[in-house]
């Protein structure tokens, strides 16, 4: 047995010798120099550890998308693409092609069969010693996709396939071993940036806090945004502090409707605009949480990675803000959570479920076509959801039901299945429309596709309260009540004509609206009830599943992002931590709550 | 095979196109006529030339009245042979007409059809009384208009100024005329119809006609199965699925039947495949079914390859040549494990081959 070890660890020491021999060289799809048509999709990053490129053209061949990449030794080399099938029943649409100084290779990707990610081997290539050329070329128009490529100089040399032990490579491949780039220290960091991040950012930096607002998109509003299209829901008028919500009213941009075919009704840029005019916020956009430093029971630090460059950033920070939706840096600091539905017996909610489980509510993936003037066609898809004149659902454009999770998908560890079951199911439909009902559908045309999920329910960090239906129905008036909200209690299910057709893999959603009158929500459901220095805002504050269905509408997120600054101030300001805001200085937070005017005195205006 | 498949679309598109357009049926029979003070009408069988029974048409005669104020509706509903509504005319010289006597519009008629074609219309749930306000908004709007509160949820479903019209023809088109034509269908009751409905492209026909094949045990009439089976090769993937699902095993005791599903099986979707895989679990197959599962292992993709091992693993009679396929494929890594537990499984494992497991 001895014997045995001895020979594996000289084996073992060969290996490694063997693998520092030879030449190699990752190239991330994301940071292509020229994405081209092709898109970065980040939204499996909590299980790749990376982003990838995609080649979202709703049926028509995109762009491609090219970079340069410098060898320092020339020569033969193999190559390995890391890819997958997205739809393989049995075989998908997603193919492209790679070019290699303008030479294509043969071999197409992306339609094996098999969904897993894995690295698909290329063959042999010529490397040019200094610059060469690498082109991605898509076939279909079909979100084909690719995470990376690999060259080495050894052919047994197929890199890992474990996303853990890929992250490893990733980063040596990569030269992030360093660590990442300082951006410095921050009164307040704010994760996420949809409505309540950046509400709570621009709360904050108003009080005159130092704020980083870190975003893993391009563009601010997460939901509102031009790349999901909700609208904003929930009242700001009948708030019982009614100077709560005005910074929600600043970044509406009116109502567009879901799905609205026109971006630019979604107000991406007054977002940014009004977040650049705020001197103390110091926006990072496309940039992915993922990775944070403790010091006992408190946030020290989280990182962050360039969704395109995967260059790592360093935000340092007395308080934080968890406005990621799905609770991601509550998740990494180890706060307390709960995902799914609770039971009655646990909740002693009459609208919770029987017992315990993990349904969630959906991911929409809205769309919409326009009519033209003209006729066009639209591919049959056969690897799409089907239909027929028994059951298609006979729509041109999307609505909130459109929704795929229901406890069938775990919302953040299977994204990406949830997003592409909606894209299978749009498009299933979309063709049968084009195909089968010429006569209405020939003059539309897809007009947008979302790629990016809209979720409604994740992770719920737990805090010193954590918000009920009786809450809600009884109209509980805590003494750190701050934000009112007005929505139903509004919690999906599966359509039952779509559950009957499509059976544990729905598309479509029903849901029954039980009125509530106008609440206020505690203080204490908007921090970590054992992280420290974490505050919460949007859809994963502390409430249970059942109230969590009234809370999650966008402007009542949008005044838990404004609440949430005021008392990172307050915290500031008396050197205390967000519970220490409501057990010692409540009347202070319960002032700005009521108007930032009773606490700031604003210089009066000079005369002209 | 395909140039059969066009031929049956295009009879059945034929057929479909036949009962929705043609003007006049070449034979009208009345069944029933009825007449309260609310409603009168005459309700007929509709049959073709070649005396298949169609469909069903009333002629009605219903006064919409709300408070003290009536008018007349003179309308004919066209129905299929189990009921469900297909569309209406106005006879000649008569019309429709909204409040104040406006009569409908081009785009009035499109939404009426819209309205009544929708069988699960929020108007099922609904009271009349619900639906228009208090005789405070009459003045204000006339007698027949959306009010009030249950507007927003309402609206589409009706048209605006002919609430009462589109209540009471909803409920005529979806009520107890329904009930009577399904009855009236029973007695129809033949195996022509049978064969007719299972033919028809029609689903509701469709579905009714395969559970009245499988319930009264009619499959082992070859006309009857033949027709059956063969909706698997059509559109409708629903159909298909829920014809696999009920399909009794004795229909593929035989090799033919077998091998008709197996060639069925390829020229399907995937979804169906994949149910159709399933179904060949639940038959004792023949070698000829094994020996072109034993092909498809090879073939498929991991998800195609995970059922069709779910099925070869309950073939314990495999022959000796199939046997050293399966030897082959467990050389060539392909579901190892399982097929090695395949093979020990054996009834009768070949002994060479056994040794060479053993050894391994």
């Amino acid at each position: 047995m001895k014997r045995i070890l001895w020979m594996f660890g000289l084996l073992l020491a060969f290996t490694q010798i063997n693998l520092q021999a030879q030449d190699r060289l990752l190239v991330e799809a994301e940071s292509f120099e020229n994405t081209g048509g092709w898109v970065i999709d980040q939204q499996s990053f909590d299980v790749l550890y990376s982003s990838y490129l995609m080649a979202h053209g709703m049926g028509r061949v995109v762009e491609d998308a090219s970079t340069k990449v410098n060898f320092e030794k020339g020569g033969t080399y193999h190559m390995w693409v890391r890819t997958k099938d997205w739809a393989p029943y049995p075989t998908g649409p997603g193919a492209f092609k790679l070019a290699i100084n303008e030479k294509e290779i043969d071999q197409v990707f992306g339609q094996s069969g098999i969904v897993d990610w894995d690295w698909y081997y290329a063959g042999e290539v010529e490397m040019k010693q200094g610059e060469n050329s690498l082109t991605a070329k898509d076939l279909s128009g079909f979100n084909g996709r690719f995470d990376a490529i690999y060259f080495s100089t050894s052919e047994a040399d197929k890199p890992t396939n474990d996303n853990e032990k890929l992250l490893t490579l990733r980063k040596e491949l990569l030269g992030l071993t360093d660590g990442p780039e300082e951006i410095g220290k921050f009164d307040l960091v704010v994760v996420g940036g949809g409505m309540a991040g950046t509400t709570a950012a621009i709360s904050a930096a108003r009080m005159g806090l130092k704020v980083a607002l870190v975003q893993n998109r391009p563009v601010l509003g997460g939901n509102n945004s031009s790349e999901i299209r909700v609208h904003l829901m929930g009242r700001v008028d009948v708030n019982h502090y009614p100077k709560l919500g005005r910074i929600v009213r600043e970044l509406d941009n009116g109502d567009p409707g879901n799905g609205n075919p026109d971006e630019k009704r979604y107000g991406d840029d007054r977002k940014e605009q009004i977040v650049k005019a705020e001197p103390n916020i110091s926006l990072h956009l496309n940039t992915h949480v993922y990775e944070v430093e403790m010091d006992g029971n408190s946030i020290k630090a989280v990182i962050g990675r360039d969704i395109a460059t995967n260059q790592e950033y360093r935000f340092e920070g007395t308080y934080f803000s968890d406005c990621t939706g799905d609770g991601t840096l509550g998740f990494l600091a180890g706060a307390e959570y709960r995902m799914g539905r609770e039971s009655k017996e646990e909740t002693g909610e009459s609208l919770a479920a029987e017992t315990a489980d993990d349904f969630t509510l959906g991911t929409s993936n809205l769309w919409a076509s326009v009519e033209k003037d003209y006729s066009s066609d639209f591919p049959e898809t056969p690897w799409a959801l089907p239909f027929s004149d028994e059951y298609h659902i006979d729509e041109h454009q999307s609505d909130w039901q459109w929704e795929t999770g229901f406890g069938n998908f775990n919302t953040i560890y299977e994204a990406e299945q949830i997003r592409d079951h909606n894209l299978r199911a749009i498009y299933g439909n979309w063709s049968y429309l084009k195909n089968q009902k010429g006569d209405k559908y020939k003059n539309h045309e897809l007009a947008w596709v979302s790629y990016i999920g809209g979720k409604r329910e994740s992770r719920r960090l737990m805090g010193d309260h954590v918000l009920t239906q009786m809450d809600i129905q009884d109209g509980v008036m805590y003494p750190d009540g701050s934000v009112t909200a007005t929505w139903t209690i509004d919690l999906h299910f599966p359509d039952a004509k779509n559950s009957k057709y499509f059976e544990g893999e729905e598309f479509f959603a029903a849901t029954k609206h039980i009125r509530v009158k106008p609440y206020t929500i505690p203080y204490r459901c908007l921090y970590s009830r054992n992280i420290d220095n974490l505050y919460m805002a949007g859809r994963n504050i502390s409430t249970t599943h059942v109230a969590f269905g009234s809370t999650r509408v966008m402007r009542t997120c949008g005044m838990m992002g404004e609440a949430v600054g005021y008392a990172a101030y307050v915290a500031k300001r008396n050197n205390a931590s967000p519970r220490e805001v409501y057990t010692r200085h409540l009347e202070e937070f319960m002032g700005i709550i009521e108007s930032p005017l009773n606490i700031y005195t604003y210089p009066t205006l000079p005369n002209k | 095979m395909n140039l059969t498949r066009g031929l049956i679309l295009l009879i059945v598109t034929i057929s479909l196109v036949g009962l929705h357009e043609r003007e006049k049926p070449v034979k009208k029979t009345l069944i029933e006529s009825l007449q309260t003070d609310s409603l009168r009408y005459d309700m007929y069988l509709l049959e073709n030339e070649l005396g298949q029974a169609e469909g069903y048409t009333a002629e009605i005669f219903t006064p919409v009245c709300h408070t003290n104020e009536c008018y007349p509706v003179y309308i004919d509903f066209y129905w299929d042979l189990l009921g469900n509504y297909q569309k209406y005319e106005v006879p000649e010289g008569e019309m429709l007409t909204k409040l104040d006597h406006i009569p409908f519009d081009d785009d009035d008629h499109e939404k009426l059809q819209e309205i009544l074609s929708n069988e699960r219309s929020l108007l099922k749930e609904y009271k009349i009384e619900e639906l228009v306000g208090s005789t405070q908004t009459i003045a204000a709007n006339g007698v027949d208009a959306v009010t009030g509160a249950t507007l927003k949820t309402i609206k589409n479903e009706v048209i605006d100024g002919a609430v009462y019209s589109c209540y009471t023809l909803w409920h005529l088109a979806h009520g107890e005329m329904v009930d009577k034509i399904k009855a009236h269908t029973e007695e129809l009751y033949s195996k022509v119809l049978l064969v007719q409905f299972l033919e028809s492209g029609h689903y509701p026909y469709q579905y009714w006609a395969i559970e009245k094949v499988i319930e009264k045990n009619l499959y082992k009439d070859n006309t009857l199965s033949t027709a059956m089976l063969d909706v698997l090769l059509g559109d409708n993937i629903f159909l298909g699925s829920y014809l696999i699902k009920v399909l009794p095993m004795e229909i593929f005791s035989t090799l033919d039947r077998q091998i008709w599903l197996w060639e069925t099986l390829e020229k399907s979707p995937y979804r169906l495949q994949m149910k159709i895989l399933d179904k060949f679990n639940t038959l004792k197959l023949y070698p000829e079914i094994q020996s072109k599962l034993l092909l498809g292992m090879k073939e498929g993709n991991p998800a195609q390859q995970k059922m069709i091992y779910s099925v070869l693993k309950n073939q314990l009679n495999l022959s000796k040549s199939q046997q050293y396929q399966l030897l082959d494929y467990i050389k060539d890594g392909i579901w190892e494990e399982g097929l090695k537990e395949l093979l020990l499984n054996q009834e009768k494992l070949d002994k060479r081959i056994k040794k060479q497991l053993n050894t391994k």
